[in-house]
């Protein structure tokens, strides 16, 4: 226990960069002052979506009520937070466990590897708990309040919400753990981390799926009554594969020894799948996570290849590699590679939606206005493209081996164009696969798809550029684990916002010139014209800004 | 070659100064050593030469331009072996390689030609189709040198050059030193092994707390403090 705690407190210190931060108070360092500064600029901005939540909450809730399902929205709680961390628990794990920098220097001291193991775990759950308190804390607030609990309900809602990424978590480990294990024997170990990686989140979101498609193809009615019927429905199916959903709504919503089993039940398991997984990383996690670091000689009698290419092409080349070759950037940036045919291909394979309903539905409003299919297209594949945080960690990503750019001939604006162009790629590919295979499913004739497509793939230009002028402006250097420069840097939320503001711009001038009914062929020269201009301004911001930034040591 | 007047630099707002006012001229066709104990503002010198850091006041030139108002031809003239092996370990070697000539603009027959040099050289030839993330610190440090000497920099800029190599590979790397200098070229380095500084230095200088304590060559130094490197080292730094 001493071991384990120590490794904790250690890993927790540098990995949050408490000393740091301390440090930094100590002298009034303005940089902790900046860092506050933008956290509150996030949490302002998360408290929208926050507040969203709960609104949707409150309405559910009165009717809830009145069906004598009050808890509803205690199970809407836990289940939303524990199956979001058993979805993205493995890349967690992946990056946390067994990709961390330290994790060579770890296994050089002489301490026993399940400590090392259950060190790096508390930090993953951690990480967690910011989540957990977001999905959490309103439900219980508005159930507690309206049901008029007593103190002992929210010290047992704080224990449901501290245990409750222990079992998603576990469960993620024991994956990743037996992953890591199989592949430490492979050659392309990386390779085969990222397509298991996407295989286990592909089966966890198709699973999710299927059972919500029942629920789906039954009659739902417009009232809230029956919304609320339908919705215990399905909470109740998915509680019967992610049990810990219905036990921390029974903890928090029964009485009596009904709430002492449950609690007792939840305590437990949780136990229980936290002891399996230590027991089984006293075995099994070094090999795997040593794996990374034993050499692997080529069997390969090629020669070697001299290929010259141009510097901005070079670079580009370059990023590509590193983000494939390395699986938590390939499984952050590809995800909307796999997303978005996901989205578009569920609702026909689930048998929720026939193909020809999606034809009938989408020509329906074709016929009415040609432009409100046009915008509803654009605004889907739009977001295919969005979820790509690779032009916000792109000067991140390059961490201690910043120097190398640095030192070299080019303009700062070469490489950063060779990084830009690499990285809206990713963007690019994810809108065209999903919009190629939204026109195979809907049957839309071809302008009518290809010019959605063109336009999401065009504003997806501009939403990268301001993704990596944030990460230029403010480059995340110094990191332990990949994870980080990913999960844990501003820059990837900033850019978001960044990239949801180009959205917002276009989308606002879009909806305006629907509304006003400008007419198909003015509202699509519109958009792309307002699209160029804000690249052609964004492009010249972000290169002069790379410019200033990279010779004034960034 | 490089010449350095009265360049300053500090970190934390000015509360530490790392560099105070340094001045220096390394001549071209030499190879100048940067010598002094931990700390002392080697480092901070050698990447405001290469233009990874900024300078707070005076001005550096690198083959006749200011690294500030032309980074790009000052660095075009420069090879940097920094004090870190950070760089891309999920490129393979060849790739890295490939990659430093693109960056340098390296032609296809001296790409071939350097690359195939500097991997034999190095002994690292089998690795070169391995990834670097596979390499032991020495190799890593091999790959670096290698790179760094793809275009044939006018200036050689090497931090620390030895740390990590084997007795043959610090012999070959001595002995490249020479031989780029016969070319006309420059080699500017820092390292702490004296007996190295003194034997293959034309030139070397001492810093300590950010400011030049002694310059020139080794007869020069030896005139004014002890016989030995080491006895001027310690005596001056002390």
């Amino acid at each position: 226990m001493k071991e384990f705690l120590t490794l904790f407190k250690f890993q927790f210190r540098s990995q949050y960069g408490i000393s740091l931060l301390k440090n930094n108070f100590k002298k009034g360092n303005k940089k902790s002052a900046k860092v506050i500064g933008i956290g509150l600029i996030i949490t302002l901005a998360l408290v929208q979506m926050v507040g969203l939540y709960t609104y949707i909450l409150l309405q559910v809730f009165p009717a809830s009520k009145i069906l004598g399902a009050p808890e509803l929205i205690l199970a809407v709680g836990a289940l939303l937070a524990g199956v979001f961390i058993l979805i993205f628990g493995v890349f967690y794990i992946l990056s946390g466990i067994f990709y961390a920098k330290d994790s060579e220097f770890l296994s050089t001291l002489p301490v026993h590897q399940e400590s090392v193991f259950a060190s790096k775990f508390a930090l993953v759950m951690i990480g967690e708990y910011p989540f957990v308190l977001t999905i959490l804390a309103p439900p219980v607030i508005i159930y507690g309040i309206n049901m008029n609990c007593g103190i002992l309900y929210y010290i047992l809602a704080l224990a449901c919400g501290v245990v409750l990424p222990i079992i998603p978590l576990a469960i993620a480990a024991l994956f990743a753990l037996v992953l890591m294990n199989i592949v430490s024997r492979l050659k392309h170990r990386d390779l085969v981390v990222s397509i298991m990686g996407i295989i286990g989140f592909v089966a966890i979101f198709v699973g999710n799926n299927l059972i919500v498609s029942r629920f789906a193809n039954k009659d739902v009615a417009s009232s809230m009554s029956n919304i609320i019927e339908s919705m215990k429905e399905l909470i109740s199916k998915i509680e019967q594969g992610f049990l810990p959903t219905k036990w921390i709504t029974n903890i928090l919503s029964g009485s009596g020894i009904d709430v002492l089993l449950n609690l007792i039940i939840l305590l437990g398991v949780s136990a229980v799948a936290l002891f399996i997984v230590i027991v089984l990383s006293r075995f099994i996690y070094q090999r795997g996570m040593r794996a990374q670091f034993e050499s692997l000689k080529s069997a390969s009698k090629k020669p070697l290849r001299f290929n010259a290419s141009s510097p901005v092409v070079s670079v580009l080349k370059n990023e590509m590699k590193m983000i494939l070759r390395t699986p938590i950037y390939a499984l952050n940036s590809f995800a909307g590679w796999v997303m978005g045919p996901l989205v578009i291909l569920m609702p026909t394979l689930t048998g929720a939606l026939r193909n020809k309903d999606i034809s009938i539905l989408l020509t329906s409003i074709n016929n009415r206005d040609k432009t409100y299919i046009f915008l509803i297209i654009t605004g889907l594949l739009t977001f295919f493209g969005l979820v790509n945080p690779a032009a916000s960690s792109a000067v991140s990503r390059e961490g201690g081996g910043i120097w190398l750019l640095m030192s070299s001939p080019l303009q700062p604006r070469q490489y950063i164009f060779g990084k830009l162009l690499g990285d809206y790629f990713i963007s690019f590919g994810a809108v065209v696969i999903s919009g190629i295979l939204l026109a195979v499913v809907s049957g839309l004739d071809f302008l009518t798809i290809f010019m959605p497509i063109l336009a999401a793939a065009f504003i997806s230009y501009p939403m990268a550029v301001s993704g990596m002028l944030v990460d230029v402006i403010r480059p995340k250097l110094v990191w332990a684990n990949p994870q980080e420069v990913i999960k844990q840097n501003l820059n990837v939320v900033l850019g978001m916002f960044t990239a949801l503001l180009v959205v917002g711009v276009v989308g606002t001038v879009a909806v305006l010139l629907a509304v006003f009914q400008a007419g198909y062929l003015l509202t699509v020269i519109s958009i792309f014209a307002l699209i160029a201009l804000l690249s052609v301004i964004l492009h010249n911001i972000l290169m002069k800004t790379a410019d200033r930034k990279f010779q004034g040591g960034i | 070659m490089i010449s350095i007047k009265n360049v300053s630099k500090s970190y934390s707002k000015g509360t530490v100064k790392a560099v105070d006012d340094l001045s220096l001229e390394v001549k071209n066709g030499e190879i100048f050593g940067f010598l002094g104990p931990n700390g002392a503002g080697k480092t901070t010198t050698i990447k405001m030469i290469a233009g990874v850091l900024p300078l707070d006041s005076g001005s550096i030139t690198v083959n006749g331009f200011d690294i500030a108002s032309s980074p790009i031809q000052a660095k075009q003239s420069i090879g940097l072996v920094p004090d870190t092996n950070d760089i891309y370990d999920r490129l393979t070697g060849i790739e890295y390689l490939n990659f430093m000539a693109d960056i340098y603009g390296v032609g296809k027959t001296e790409r071939i030609e350097f690359i195939d040099k500097y991997l034999i050289m190095f002994e690292i030839k089998d690795a070169a189709k391995e990834l670097i993330r596979t390499y032991s610190h020495g190799m890593k440090q091999k790959l670096i040198l290698a790179g760094a000497l793809l275009h044939s920099p006018q200036l050689w800029i090497l931090d620390e050059p030895m740390t990590g190599l084997d007795p043959k590979s610090a012999h070959q790397l001595k002995e490249e030193m020479r031989a780029h200098c016969d070319k006309g070229f420059t080699v500017f380095f820092s390292t702490h092994v004296l007996e190295v500084a003194e034997k293959v230095c034309d030139r070397l200088a001492i810093i300590n707390k950010g400011k030049i304590i002694a310059v020139g060559s080794m007869e020069e130094l030896r005139q004014n403090s002890g016989e030995t490197l080491e006895s001027i080292f310690l005596e001056l730094t002390e």
